[in-house]
């Protein structure tokens, strides 16, 4: 079998051992579950991925990640990593031979952090709050006051965009970088709740950086195979609406 | 070297955390004091994002968030280092790190509530502390193993903190022999010098903290 494993000969012992090697628990629809993934193809590190289901949580998760009990969990020659951006990190320090994921300048590395504190913290509880505000009795103006949210803090992150990428593609510059990742990984669910609610949230008026980034986000290698497609996700999307409508058991 | 400048404000244990790094590596710095009630100009200016304290400014350039911060510190200055070469290791104090980050809502709620909402903030604080005495620090003398580090940092507040809130409350949140690993890392951490010379006034944190939670507990009324 092919090895794409691009770290040094002494860490790549074969594909076989490569790819039990480094191990993901994850479930597919997870935005914090693709960022590890988006790491991994982007040093070419083969791993296996050990999907997690909706209804329980495997042993090894549990055991992996007693604290939380959350994926995506990465196992790598059997100690456990948890906690997405952690996982990344980890990711970029291990595999050096592929591209930096961090910038290496300091200055520029917190600006990075940065970004990615602000968008996990602040901006993506946001935009679950048009899906919370659907379940609201004020619903039109629960919604309106949601969406407003969510559209300045995208133009907050449009002049991040300007300032990181500095004419280039990417948050990270010519390549893929960390803010790009932390970012891109919700674009899924942007989408989906854009579907669903009628609304375009990234959009050329206001976002047109934004608008190029994203698409050029999701057509990336390291991105096309992990990216979920919308539909599915409006179906799950779905599926917890409905858990969280129905009355509670007995 | 370039000029360093904390603005920060007595006393926020987040402001803390940062000359507590930059005293343990002597680093020399210009600390500001902001008022709360009255941020500067030039706070403004250099978070504008979050108007927030505490920000490091590093040869005119601002950074802001306490652990990216730190981050900043330990990748520019490594004299005296704060986080563990090894890759894996590096993990595991980013993960207490981030579990302090992520839980101290639940202190705060523990502070800021009362009734039914102070009664789960109780429950969910003492999990916490059950969680950290058992899986964080394990036999280790600091989370940084025989030195402060990341998270010692990011945790420090409980070891001085937690006992001006506990009065301010009027409820005991942590005892010693419930948490005996816990107490001694708090005695050991309160001793390291560049700790123990740098730690709030408590009559003057007393008066402080017994302000906010009128405040904030009148307003929860409203």
């Amino acid at each position: 079998m092919f090895c794409k494993c691009s770290s040094s000969p002494r860490l790549c012992l074969g594909s076989a051992m490569a790819t039990s090697d480094v191990k993901l628990l994850g479930a597919w629809a997870s935005p914090y579950v693709m960022r590890p993934r988006i790491a991994l193809n982007i040093k070419s590190v083969s791993y296996e991925f050990l999907e997690e289901t909706f209804e329980s949580k495997s042993q090894l998760l549990l055991q992996s990640n007693p604290v939380h009990k959350k994926m995506p969990v990465l196992i790598h020659a059997d100690k456990p990593i948890c906690e997405s951006l952690i996982i990344v990190q980890y990711i970029d320090e291990i595999w050096t031979n592929g591209p930096s994921i961090l910038p290496s300048d300091p200055y520029d590395r917190a600006i990075a952090r940065f970004w990615a504190a602000y968008i996990d913290d602040k901006w993506f509880p946001s935009i679950i709050g048009i899906t919370r505000a659907q379940g609201e009795e004020a619903k039109a103006v629960a919604t309106a006051v949601a969406i407003e949210q969510v559209s300045a803090g995208l133009v907050v992150l449009e002049e991040a965009f300007e300032k990181c990428s500095k004419g280039k593609g990417y948050f990270g510059g010519e390549q893929i970088g960390y803010v790009d990742i932390v970012l891109g990984s919700f674009l899924g669910w942007t989408r989906m709740t854009e579907k669903m609610n009628g609304v375009k949230l990234i959009d050329e008026a206001k976002t047109p950086g934004l608008v190029g980034w994203a698409e050029r986000f999701c057509a990336n290698n390291a991105v096309k195979e992990v990216m979920p497609e919308t539909e599915k996700l409006e179906e799950i999307a779905k599926m917890i609406q409905a858990k969280f409508r129905a009355p509670p058991p007995k | 070297m370039e000029e360093v400048k904390l603005f920060g404000a007595t006393p926020s244990p987040f402001s803390y955390r940062v000359i507590w790094a930059l005293k343990l590596k002597g680093i020399p710095y210009e600390y500001v004091e902001e008022d709360l009630s009255n941020k500067s100009a030039l706070l403004l200016q250099y978070n504008p994002v979050h108007k927030k304290i505490p920000v490091l400014v590093h040869g005119g350039k601002p950074i802001a968030e306490s652990i990216i911060i730190l981050e900043y510190i330990e990748q520019t200055w490594p004299q005296n280092p704060l986080l563990p070469k090894e890759a894996y290791e590096r993990a595991q104090a980013r993960f207490w790190t981030k579990f302090a980050e992520d839980k101290s809502l639940t202190f705060y709620a523990f502070f800021r509530s009362d009734g039914e909402e102070h009664e789960k903030a109780i429950k969910d604080a003492l999990e916490v502390l059950r969680i950290l005495e058992e899986q964080g620090l394990g036999e280790k003398k600091f989370f940084g193993g025989d030195t402060v580090g990341l998270a010692d940092i990011a945790w420090g507040w409980m070891a001085y903190w937690l006992g001006v809130m506990e009065e301010v409350v009027g409820k005991k949140l942590f005892e010693a022999h419930a948490f005996p690993r816990l107490h001694e890392w708090m005695e050991n951490f309160k001793k390291v010098p560049a700790i123990k010379e740098n730690l709030p006034e408590r009559n003057g944190m007393l008066a402080h903290f017994k302000r906010q939670r009128e405040i904030l507990i009148a307003s929860s009324i409203s």
